[in-house]
Order: structure tokens, then C-alpha cells, then sequence
């Protein structure tokens, strides 16, 4: 995958998950159904972008981006049960779980999860060899 | 000769895939099937070994196999003379220190081509006579000894002990044996093992706590591995508290939607050898950054790394692994 150009138009950070807007999407991406970013399978709350967007992946690295038209989309944090066949392509704030609502404009974005490291994970990974 | 498959085929391979993990994960608490395992086996012994049909002896685990084995093997007992409560006598160390070097000493009679161990290539074999590119009546007859679900079995002339398969197995992600609050296999017979991220652990770092002192002084860096995701797995940042790490540094950003966000990095006073930070320096502390979510005001204790001299870097590094770092950190929405 190319260098990505990150403009600084639009960031959100809604509990693990992060978006950061793009200059360009990068090509080669692979079109996705749409589906969550994020899921708790403790609390069954997801956190799925609705309304008017194409979400795209990069497959050689997971990477996920998605173009959100001038209808707009809301990431939702909300129960898995509210992720019906119609959910997806409707833009709607739905009732809070834990995370306020992210209301994303027209634009071009990257979207990851927020890392994280194990200390010990260089530890078993040389164990395992 | 076959040089392609056909799409028919092709969308065979997850199925056979995963009939053969289903075996073990999902059918295991069925149990062997005994009539599939008799059949096989008296084919084994009539075919290879020339020896006639052997008494079959159905053991509820592995450890109560091997006190069945030394039983008869080393002490000239009858089986009747096992008593299913010797396998809690062995995990409380209630049995002779001759008996226990014994039972581990039989182990290595278990068989090499019977049991979990060849699921692997049976499949793959499988997978070919499934699309009729192999029959074979040898290997299909020495299918149904795989097939029929025994976890590891030991032959003898005229006997074979066949271990039933375990009736709980958990795993991580990765699909490593892991279980930070119990067993990750275990037996109906009591027979348990403990596994963290694949690795064998004792049982006791799990059913018995350890003070922060045990983990200080223990020089083994795998079990001071096993005993961090322990700790951890209570709740993130449960590791911070047992070691009682110190606050290192306080940053408050502005974000660009006028929110402030104070970010807060803990570290150890000691620092481990085995450690390493993403510089490659070892022999460094166990660092934490705390974050506070504004939706919930709950506090997020998330490991990070020691070579980071602020909170603002650390929380950076935390990004996606394509956010470049000289990026700000800055959000228009945060929730």
C-alpha cells in the first residue's frame, strides 16, 4: 500500500476506534460489506458506522478506510441487536451504550483500533519458536 | 492424473477442514466412539502386529491412564486395584515419589500414530479420498481409529488403554490452549493442565494467589510472563496496581474541539531483564498510560511502552500503526 496523506479535516476517536481523514484513498483496496469496526463481546455493544459511506480494505495489511458521501454517516456504540440488514445504509444516531455518537462528514478516512501492547508478547513469542 | 480441482472440490477443503477440528472441539464431549475405535484397532492388531483382538481398556483421562499402566506395569497389580481417587491423590502429592517418576516415566509409552496428534496429515489424506483420488484400505481402516475421537491411547500385547478426549479445552485469539482462571484442557477423569498463550504452566500460579514479592524475585521469564497475563486478565491495568508502579508524568492536551484530555504515565521502579522496548534496550521498567473516556468517565489503564518520556508520545504511539507519529494528537470528536 502507498504512503498514506493524512490532512488534519476531520479526527474522531470514539473508545477504541479512531478516524483520521485522507487527502486521497489509496488504491488497490478491496470494497467490504459493510460491517462493525469494533465489538465488546462482554457488554454485546459495538461500535458501526451507518448512513452514507463504502468501507474499503486493504487486504495485504487490514488496513480499513471508508468514503462517506454528502448524506453523511454516525458511528454508533450501540447493542449488537441494533445492527439489522437495515442499519447500515440509514443515517441514525441511535441511543447511547456507552459512547457518545460520532457524527462523520463527507471525506475520505482511515479507520483503526487503538493499539495495544503486551509487555511479554517479544517473551512469548521467542518461547514459542 | 488429476492436475486441477474442480470448484466442487475446492469448496470441500473448509469442510473436511473443519469436520476435523469439530472433532476435537465441538464432538470431544461425546466421548470415543467405541464400536469405530474397536474395529480399528482389532484391525491394527490383526493386520499389523499378527496379535489377536486386545482388551480394551476406556480411560476418563490421561493421568488415570498412566496410574492404570504403572499399576499393572511396575507393580504387578490388577486393574481393579486403581481407585479413581488416586488422580486427586496425585495432584495433591499424596501419592509415593516412586509411583509419580514411574507414571511420568510411562508417558512416553503413549502410541505415535494413534490419537489427537495425527489429525493433521489423516486429514489432509482424507481430504483426498474424500474427492477420490486415494482409496486406500489400509489407511482407511486406520482412519477409523482417528476417527473415532480417542485422545491418546497406549498399546500393550494383549491390552490398549484409550484416553477419552478432554471435556473442556479453551483458547485464546490466537488459538493457543489459554486460560487465565482455571484449566485449558480437562479431563473427566479431574485431570487438568494449565496453558497460558500455548505455554504449559503450573496450576498453582492460577488456583493459588502469588504476592508481588514471588513475581520480583522469580527468574524464570516465562512464568513471570504467565503470571503478568494472570494479574492482567482482572481487569487492565490490574498489573499497574499489583506492582504498585509510580506516576512518571501528567500531560493535559486541548484538543481541537476545546475538550482537555489529561493523560497520566506510570511506570515501575525495578525494571525486568527480559523486557525489551521498541528501541531494543532491555532490562527496562513495566510502563501503564491511564486514559479517561468522556463518554463514561472510566479509567483506562493500557501497557505501554518504556521508552517513552511523556504521556503525549505514548499516546501517539497508540494510534493505529499507520498514523505517522509526527501527526498531532489532537481529535475534532471525542466520545
Amino acid at each position: 500500500m502507498e504512503t498514506l496523506k493524512f490532512n488534519r479535516s476531520f479526527t474522531a476517536h470514539q473508545g477504541d476506534v479512531m478516524i483520521h481523514s485522507l487527502e486521497a484513498l489509496p488504491s488497490g483496496l478491496t470494497k467490504l460489506e459493510k460491517t462493525f469496526f469494533a465489538k465488546s463481546e462482554k457488554s454485546g455493544h459495538a461500535h458501526a458506522l451507518c448512513g452514507n459511506y463504502e468501507l474499503f480494505e486493504d487486504t495485504a495489511s487490514g488496513s480499513r478506510f471508508i468514503v462517506v458521501g454528502t448524506d453523511g454517516a454516525t458511528l454508533n456504540h450501540t447493542g449488537y441487536s441494533n445492527l439489522t440488514p437495515e442499519y447500515w445504509n440509514t443515517n441514525k444516531v441511535l441511543p447511547v451504550a456507552d459512547h457518545k455518537p460520532t457524527i462523520i462528514p463527507a471525506g475520505i478516512y482511515h479507520v483503526g483500533i487503538q493499539r495495544r501492547i503486551n509487555p511479554y508478547k517479544a517473551v512469548w513469542e521467542k518461547v514459542l519458536d | 492424473m488429476k492436475t486441477e480441482l474442480t470448484q466442487e472440490e475446492k469448496d470441500l477443503i473448509p469442510v473436511i477442514e473443519q469436520k476435523w477440528i469439530n472433532l476435537a472441539l465441538v464432538d470431544n464431549v461425546k466421548g470415543i466412539n467405541k464400536p469405530l475405535f474397536e474395529k480399528g484397532i482389532n484391525w491394527l492388531y490383526n493386520r499389523f502386529l499378527s496379535l489377536p483382538n486386545p482388551q480394551v481398556v476406556y480411560c476418563d483421562g490421561l493421568i488415570s491412564a498412566l496410574i492404570q499402566i504403572t499399576l499393572v506395569n511396575d507393580y504387578d497389580k490388577e486393574l481393579e486395584d486403581y481407585d479413581p481417587k488416586m488422580v486427586e491423590q496425585f495432584y495433591n502429592g499424596e501419592l509415593d515419589a516412586d509411583f509419580v517418576a514411574n507414571i511420568k516415566k510411562n508417558y512416553s509409552l503413549k502410541s505415535s500414530y494413534c490419537g489427537w496428534s495425527n489429525f493433521g496429515w489423516v486429514s489432509f489424506y482424507d481430504y483426498f479420498t474424500q474427492i477420490k483420488v486415494l482409496d486406500n484400505e489400509d489407511f482407511n481402516n486406520y482412519k477409523d481409529i482417528i476417527e473415532s475421537n480417542a485422545f491418546e491411547t497406549f498399546e500393550f500385547e494383549n491390552v490398549i488403554f484409550a484416553v477419552q478426549p478432554p471435556k473442556s479445552i479453551i483458547k485464546n485469539e490466537a488459538n493457543q490452549l489459554h486460560n487465565t482462571q482455571g484449566p485449558a484442557i480437562e479431563f473427566l477423569d479431574g485431570s487438568k493442565f494449565y496453558y497460558i498463550n500455548g505455554r504449559e504452566i503450573d496450576g498453582e500460579l492460577i488456583n493459588k494467589p502469588f504476592s508481588k514479592e514471588r513475581f520480583m524475585t522469580e527468574t524464570n521469564e516465562d512464568v513471570r510472563g504467565a503470571m503478568f497475563e494472570i494479574i492482567e486478565s482482572r481487569g487492565e491495568g490490574s498489573m499497574m496496581t499489583f506492582l504498585e508502579a509510580m506516576e512518571y508524568g501528567v500531560d493535559v492536551i486541548t484538543h481541537e474541539n476545546g475538550d482537555k484530555e489529561t493523560l497520566t504515565l506510570y511506570r515501575t521502579t525495578e525494571s525486568f531483564p527480559e523486557l525489551q522496548d521498541i528501541n531494543g534496550n532491555t532490562n527496562v521498567p513495566l510502563c501503564w498510560l491511564r486514559l479517561v473516556c468522556p463518554s463514561t468517565g472510566q479509567n483506562y489503564l493500557i501497557s505501554t511502552d518504556a521508552s517513552f518520556k511523556t504521556p503525549k508520545e505514548a499516546v501517539k504511539f497508540h494510534r493505529p500503526e499507520e498514523i505517522p507519529f509526527d501527526l498531532d494528537y489532537s481529535w475534532a470528536s471525542r466520545s
